[in-house]
């Protein structure tokens, strides 16, 4: 039985990651209570806590991540990446904290502003109001303070952290992506 | 003589003026030239004298495959088409153009790797090559049809299997700026030369085979391996949004497929999804060009990805557009990538409904169906260009009469009405009236014929002119001083696509400089764009490699625009390319064992002979001075940043000066005149080459 | 293609020159002296590949795979599945004024494939030389390039026109399903092919020629055999 419910566990975190999601210990808790319950067998908490650290000894891709709260994540790296699950985890949290952290990445890691489209689309998938009105809360709160805007010449709206780059820096940048590209294909 | 694969085995001569068709053996001829350009600039060189003009019928023009058209080798769809180019300026010089499509592979199952056509015919003829009969049959009746109705025309004759390369009406009034099609958006450019050997088209149908030298298990291996390091067109090795796969992403790559985004215009709609780089099956979904340039709104209108044979990334989009049927009575239906599919919304500043809306869909539509059926070139862009600033600062007026002004609907063209261009297209085709005309000379000879100086427009930055009548085709905006020298190199505008394609793949900085520096031997070699620092020597070596490897694909008949596999989509790899696909390639196809030095060392040979020939048809050694030149503005920026400042794309005389040196050194060619050295030449088996360059005193 | 294959054969008797009548009587007594066996064919295959036209984008890369991987040469006209003859000017294409599937039309390219026909099987039943047999586990019909003399029956036989002939070998040349494990659904990089357990799609797909094919006497006497 505990062989099979491991099974099952690990099952469902790679399932999960195939489609996308992480998945939050508490499902795994609420789904697995129930079926041990329905076996007729006591099982505490602990043994499915028990079972799920079994599940990341024994499986190399199966890992954890924390939220702000010290919540528990899993997914599996054989179809999900570090990276993607930490921006899964954002997305979780406020708006503010998950743009500002892309807009930080992009601008120090590449380095490039992003356009407001890549917020628009999947995976954020949030609504242009949205992403404005948190713009400019930004603009009001200190932590934010780095995170700036350009518009370029055909109107379209890029972020940048001026921790990374300098305004001009971004501008050009933007200009070239948005223009510059297209018109050199 | 050892049998080998990849090699159809024989060249097709057509002499149009006396109807005289024979072959030769590729293997014994031109093996050392491989195929595609290098067959091209071996004919040029041997067979056409200098001062040959374009139209005449000393003139010749060759349709060059390799020995990996036809095969399973990723993206291998290439004819190169050589000739004398007719819009280069002030001089026609040799030159080269890239058709996709079904054409050469056709041609090799018909049993030739290329065929030269010399000569005029005295009446329109086409060429049927259907295996071994090769005929050449009246075009008389083909005359003055589009491109549509001609493939047509010869496919009812040849049975639908023919792949059919057609020139339009552009291409019979011997319009400079006109193309040859195949495979209804496929094109490359000497549709006049074509014309001007009163050659309507050629319709090519092949039965049989090109054998594969190794071993097929090894050989199926070979291919495998090459499509698991594929990424989306232009060889973007990351995805456009974050991807539960991916590690990175870019906003600018063109692997733009994701969950939600579908082919909205397939009966059912087909969802572009996840597509994990480890699974082969679903490449053909990464790209959408036609998405990647006209915005989210063409998803609606995708009817689904196309291309050239052998390629799984389908960098042509079908558009499928109900509206422009109603509006234009033009069909619903239209296709291309990159260039073609901008064609016709270049032409306009703006449009009333914004920059990536309906309308300019809607004159992308109206675009293709002219440029595409009369076989007009866009010149890279710069015919647009040209356009825009001829009307809107007022030279236009002073140009044509007025008369002719007021026969065309400027309204309309202000406004962004795809309906100018029923006004002006056709007109260009037809060389109806002064404007157009001048338009489809090219560049370099309209300025000429109007009075306007050229060095007008190399001041122009927004007019992205470089020199000889052609605009830049990633310079410096695409990697600093290797994207200007690559520039500096062709009688037309750089096809060179192998820098660009690592710049532009979508890897943070520091992974593309440790890839760099495995390749070039140092991470200077590449620099963060717009952040670029003063020259290096492993600048130099890469921009000597990417235009190696250029070369070495257009013999090959492989795509430039997807090579060289210098990064792949594997975190597994580290991201690594395979800096020897080619190699790996070339011997299990032909059976001829060479490494990548090996077959660098062919692409250099290669190279050197287009640099011959252009020296011997200028009829100077001065290169440096004569030919390799820099307009302007490279050295300038709007806001006066200073060179390698971030956010500039400005470069510095003295840094070029050295870069340019630098380049020279690693080639072989004397620094002062950028002219090849004798011992350059015969290193690369050109001795004889040098000879004549050296009767003619044009050897360093 | 060189294959050593191990054939499953119903085996039939070969009745020729008997009067119809005499058939039932004599197969009724078990006469067998003096005949030969004639192949028909009457399992079914296990499988076949489909297509999906909607989301074919004309690379070819099936028709590629399935030559090179399997014979060591690139080529369209030998390739067992066919999708340059619709590629441009689609199915029915301008012979008919119909040319409105393709790259020049609306853009649907069909695959055309092997329908691994149930009994009767057009083109086995029209080899003469018994040539098209089938191969176990998976009752592909596949040519047995041994017999074969490339008198091309079987090519007019199919309502389909899936029958290849190779000019180098001098041999005809049908899908024979790489053994279940077919080379083209592996290539095709748009999931537009299938492998799937075989289903009888004949009637469902429009038939490309009108077959011509020319049994044996020796077959029609052996199809009597079953149905009398």
């Amino acid at each position: 039985m505990i062989k099979e419910c491991s099974k099952a566990i690990l099952d469902s975190i790679r399932e999960s990651s195939k489609s996308g999601l992480l998945l939050p210990e508490k499902e795994i808790f609420s789904k697995f209570t129930q079926k041990l319950v329905k076996s007729h067998e006591q099982i505490r908490d602990d043994a499915i806590k028990a079972m799920l650290d079994e599940v990341i000894s024994s499986n190399e891709d199966i890992t954890v991540l924390y939220d702000s709260i010290y919540c528990r994540y899993y997914y599996s790296a054989l179809t999900m990446t570090e990276a993607y699950a930490r921006l899964l985890l954002l997305k979780k949290e406020n708006s503010l904290h998950l743009m500002a952290s892309i807009i930080r990445e992009n601008s120090a890691k590449y380095p490039r502003p992003i356009p407001i489209t890549v917020f628009q689309n999947f995976p954020f998938e949030l609504r242009q109001d949205d992403i404005l009105l948190c713009i400019n809360k930004m603009i009001e709160l200190q932590e934010y303070e780095d995170i700036e805007q350009v518009t370029t010449s055909i109107g379209n709206l890029f972020f940048y952290s001026k921790r990374y780059l300098d305004f001009d820096y971004a501008m050009m940048l933007a200009e070239w992506e948005d223009v510059g590209c297209i018109e050199n294909p | 003589m050892a049998k080998h694969g990849g090699w159809a085995g024989k060249v097709l001569r057509v002499d149009l003026s006396t109807g005289k068709i024979s072959t030769e053996n590729t293997i014994e001829k031109y093996k050392d030239f491989i195929g595609g350009t290098g067959i091209g600039y071996k004919v040029i060189w041997d067979e056409v004298p200098s001062a040959t003009k374009p139209f005449s019928p000393e003139n010749k023009i060759i349709f060059g495959t390799g020995p990996l058209a036809g095969t399973g080798a990723p993206c291998n769809g290439k004819t190169a088409i050589t000739t004398l180019w007719p819009t280069c300026w002030p001089k026609p010089l040799v030159a080269s153009g890239h058709m996709g499509g079904h054409f050469a592979a056709e041609l090799k199952y018909a049993g030739y790797d290329a065929i030269i056509i010399e000569g005029k015919s005295e009446h329109p003829v086409w060429l049927s090559i259907e295996d071994a009969r090769v005929e050449l049959n009246d075009a008389r009746r083909l005359w003055g049809l589009g491109i549509r109705r001609t493939t047509y025309e010869i496919n009812l004759q040849m049975g639908h299997e023919a792949s059919v390369a057609a020139i339009g009406q552009a291409g019979e009034n011997l319009v400079p700026m006109s193309v040859i099609i195949n495979s209804v958006s496929h094109s490359a450019g000497g549709g006049a030369v074509m014309g001007s050997k009163n050659l309507k088209a050629i319709g090519v149908r092949g039965t049989g085979s090109v054998y594969i030298s190794g071993k097929k298990e090894e050989w199926e291996k070979a291919i495998k391996f090459h499509l698991s390091l594929l990424g989306a067109n232009n060889q973007h090795v990351v995805p456009s949004s974050p991807q539960p796969w991916a590690e990175y992403y870019s906003p600018g790559s063109r692997w733009i497929s994701s969950k939600g985004r579908n082919w909205e215009a397939s009966r059912p709609p087909i969802e572009t999804g996840s597509c994990d780089p480890h699974n082969l099956n679903r490449i053909a979904y990464r790209s959408n060009n036609a998405v990647f340039f006209l915005g989210n709104d063409a998803w609606k209108y995708t009817v689904r990805g196309n291309g050239c044979t052998g390629c799984p990334i389908r960098c042509h989009t079908i558009l499928r557009v109900p509206s422009v049927y109603s509006k234009y009575a033009i069909p619903e239906i239209g296709q291309n990538t990159c260039g073609g599919l901008n064609f016709g919304r270049a032409f306009f500043k703006t449009f009333p409904d914004g920059p990536k809306s309906q309308t300019s869909i809607e004159a992308c539509m109206v675009g293709m169906h002219f440029a595409d059926d009369l076989g007009i070139w866009n010149n890279y862009g710069l015919l647009q260009r040209d356009f825009q600033k001829l009307y809107y600062d007022g030279i236009l007026k002073t140009k044509i009469d007025e008369k002719e002004y007021k026969s065309y609907s400027w309204d309309k063209f202000e406004k962004g009405d795809p309906g100018f261009l029923f006004e002006l297209l056709p007109r260009i085709a037809r060389k109806d009236g002064e404007l157009a005309t001048a338009l489809g000379m090219g560049t370099g000879y309209m300025l000429e014929r109007w009075g306007i100086s050229e060095e007008d427009w190399k001041k122009d930055p927004a007019l992205q002119y470089w020199k000889m009548g052609h605009p830049r085709h990633h310079s410096n905006e695409d990697s600093g001083q290797i994207g200007v020298i690559i520039n500096t190199q062709y009688n037309r505008d750089a096809q060179c696509h192998s820098h660009t394609n690592f710049i532009r793949n979508g890897l943070p900085i520091e992974v593309q400089k440790r890839l760099a520096s495995e390749l070039w031997g140092s991470p200077d070699a590449v620099d963060a764009t717009l952040a670029y620092t003063p020259m290096n020597i492993y600048k130099a070596k890469m921009a000597k490699w990417s235009l190696l490897r250029k070369e070495l694909h257009d013999a090959l008949a492989l795509c430039n625009w997807m090579g060289p596999i210098s990064a792949s989509p594997l975190k597994e790899r580290g991201y690594r390319g395979d800096d020897s696909i080619e190699s790996l390639l070339y011997t299990l196809a032909t059976g001829d064992k060479k490494s990548c030095q090996e077959l660098d060392h062919v692409a250099e040979r290669i190279l050197l002979l287009h640099r011959a020939i252009t020296i011997r048809d200028m009829g100077t050694k001065e290169m440096r001075t004569m030919h390799d030149t820099i307009p302007d503005w490279v050295f300038e920026d709007i806001k006066d940043k200073s060179p390698f400042s971030k956010g500039t794309n400005r470069m510095d005389k003295e840094d070029m000066r050295i870069a340019m040196d630098m380049y020279y050194e690693e080639m072989g060619w004397d620094k002062k005149t950028g002219a090849p050295t004798l011992e350059t030449y015969r290193k690369f088996d050109l001795g004889d080459v040098a000879e004549k360059l050296k009767q003619k005193g044009l050897l360093p | 293609m060189i294959m050593n294959l191990n054939f499953s054969r119903r085996q039939f008797l070969k009745v020729s020159g008997l009067a119809i009548a005499g058939i039932s009587a004599l197969s009724s007594l078990g006469v067998t002296y003096g005949m030969a066996e004639v192949i028909i064919i009457t399992e079914q295959a296990e499988g076949l590949v489909i297509g999906d036209p909607t989301k074919c984008v004309g690379c070819r890369r099936c028709e590629l795979a399935c030559t090179e991987f399997n014979d060591g040469k690139a080529s369209s006209t030998i390739s067992r599945i066919k999708i340059n003859r619709n590629l441009q000017l689609g199915y029915l294409g301008l012979y008919t004024g119909k040319c409105d599937e393709g790259k020049w039309g609306i853009g649907l390219i069909i695959q055309d494939i092997c329908k691994q026909c149930p009994h009767p099987v057009p083109c086995a039943d029209a080899c003469p030389n018994d040539a098209i047999v089938i191969k176990p586990p998976i009752n592909a019909r596949v040519v047995d390039s041994d017999k074969c003399t490339g008198c091309k029956m079987c090519q007019r036989s199919c309502p389909w026109d899936m029958i290849s002939f190779d000019s180098d070998t001098n041999k005809a040349t049908k899908c024979f399903l790489c053994d279940g494990k077919p080379k083209c659904v592996e290539a095709c990089p748009a999931e537009a092919l299938k492998y799937v357990r075989w289903r009888d799609l004949s009637r469902s797909v429009p038939t490309r020629i009108s077959p011509t094919s020319v049994i044996s006497q020796e077959k029609i006497q052996a199809c009597m055999g079953c149905h009398k």
